[in-house]
C-alpha cells in the first residue's frame, strides 16, 4: 500500500518533468527566470549582469544566441559606467540581428558620446594615485 | 508519517489546471500580409491590484515570441529607453500611436499586453488563483491591428487527495503556501503558450527566423 503511493508520487512527479525538455530554437539558459529575479530586487544589478554573461556565453558555444541578449548585456555595462563594453556588445546584436541596427545605431552613438564626455574628464583625474583608486573601483572588471 | 507525504506530493500534483482561450476573430491573413519580421514589445498595462504584475509578466514574453521566428527587441532595454524618454507609465506608452513607437526603435510591429487578472481568491480551504490576458499586435507603419488574442489560465488545488485527516491536513498546508506566496508564473507562461502558440486558431504564425522542423 505504501509503496503504491510511492509509485504513484514517483509518476506524478515525472510527468511535468516531460513538458520541460522541449528543445528550444535558442539556447536561453533561463533568461526569463533571470530577469524576473531582476524585477523581483532590481538592486541585484551585478548579479543579473552575471547572470546574462552566463547566458551568453553558454549559447555562444552552441551558435544559439537569442535575439535581444547582446543588447540587455550591453545596457547593462552601459549602466555600470563601461561605455566600451557596451558598444562592443550593442556592435554584435548589430551584426547578428539586422532588425536591430537602426535601433542599436542610436544606443551606440549615445554610448560613444559619453566615453568620450568620460575620456576629457577623467583622464586627468587618473595621474593622481588617490584619485585613481577612485576611477578603478568605479569601474567594473573588464574580462576578456 | 510517510504516508502523509506522499498525500502532499500527490495532492501537489492533483491541481487541476484549466486553461481556455476565447474564441476571436482570426486577424492571421492581415499579419501574414504585413510579414513582420520584428516585434517589439512594450511595457504592459495592469489591470490587477498586483503592482508587481506588469514587470513579471514581461520578463516571460520574449522567450515565446521569437521561438516563434521573430527579432525580439530587447524587452528590458526597450522599458528603460521608454521610461528615458519620459514614458515610465505603460498606458501612455499603449496610448501612442504604434507606427510612433516603431519608428523609435526601427520595429515592423508593436506588442501590447494588458493584465486583466492577476489574483488571488482565498476561500476557507481552497485558493484559486487567476491570470487573465489580452494580446495585441499593431502594424508599426499602418497601426492597424495585425493579430489579438486572449487566455485566461486558472490554478486550483483539487478538491480530492482521499479525505481523512491526512487529506485535510494537507489542504490546509497546501492553501497556507499559495497564500504566502501565489505562484502566477507558470500560469503567465502557459497563457503565453496558449495564445500565441495555437497556429490553428488565432495564434500568430511562424516568423522569418523560424527553423522549420526536418519530417522524420
Amino acid at each position: 500500500m505504501k509503496s503504491l503511493a510511492k509509485k504513484i508520487a514517483a509518476f506524478a512527479l515525472l510527468l511535468p518533468l516531460c513538458g520541460c525538455v522541449a528543445k528550444t530554437q535558442y539556447s536561453w539558459s533561463n533568461y526569463d527566470t533571470k530577469l524576473y529575479s531582476h524585477y523581483k530586487d532590481p538592486s541585484q544589478k551585478k548579479e543579473f549582469a552575471q547572470a546574462l554573461k552566463e547566458t551568453l556565453e553558454e549559447a555562444e558555444s552552441s551558435n544559439r544566441v537569442p535575439p535581444g541578449i547582446y543588447a540587455e548585456y550591453g545596457f547593462l555595462m552601459y549602466e555600470q559606467g563601461n561605455s566600451l563594453q557596451a558598444i562592443q556588445y550593442y556592435q554584435k546584436e548589430s551584426d547578428k540581428w539586422p532588425e536591430s541596427r537602426p535601433f542599436m545605431a542610436k544606443m551606440i552613438s549615445t554610448a560613444q558620446k559619453r566615453s568620450k564626455a568620460q575620456n576629457t574628464s577623467t583622464a586627468p583625474a587618473v595621474i593622481p594615485e588617490t584619485s585613481a583608486k577612485q576611477v578603478v573601483t568605479e569601474q567594473p572588471e573588464v574580462t576578456k | 508519517m510517510k504516508l502523509f507525504n506522499s498525500y502532499i506530493i500527490l495532492l501537489v500534483f492533483t491541481i487541476v489546471l484549466s486553461g481556455c482561450v476565447a474564441p476571436n476573430v482570426n486577424t492571421q491573413d492581415k499579419f501574414l500580409s504585413a510579414a513582420p519580421r520584428s516585434i517589439l514589445v512594450v511595457p504592459v498595462v495592469n489591470k490587477s491590484v498586483e503592482v508587481t504584475a506588469a514587470d513579471y509578466m514581461l520578463s516571460t514574453v520574449s522567450i515565446p515570441l521569437a521561438e516563434r521566428g521573430f527579432y525580439v527587441f530587447p524587452i528590458n532595454l526597450v522599458k528603460r529607453v521608454l521610461e528615458d524618454d519620459g514614458l515610465a507609465d505603460s498606458s501612455m506608452v499603449h496610448a501612442a500611436p504604434a507606427s510612433k513607437l516603431a519608428s523609435l526603435f526601427g520595429a515592423d510591429a508593436v506588442l501590447y499586453i494588458n493584465i486583466e487578472r492577476w489574483d488571488a481568491q482565498y476561500m476557507f480551504l481552497t485558493t484559486t488563483v487567476t491570470v487573465a490576458l489580452d494580446y495585441e499586435i499593431r502594424d508599426g507603419k499602418t497601426d492597424e491591428v495585425l493579430w489579438q488574442n486572449k487566455a485566461k489560465m486558472v490554478y486550483q488545488p483539487d478538491g480530492g487527495g482521499g479525505g481523512g485527516i491526512g487529506g485535510l491536513i494537507a489542504k490546509v498546508v497546501v492553501a497556507a503556501i499559495t497564500k504566502a506566496a501565489p505562484n502566477y508564473m507558470p500560469l503567465a507562461h502557459q497563457a503565453n503558450a496558449a495564445a500565441l502558440y495555437r497556429y490553428s486558431g488565432p495564434g500568430i504564425p511562424f516568423g522569418p527566423y523560424k527553423i522549420k522542423e526536418k519530417p522524420l
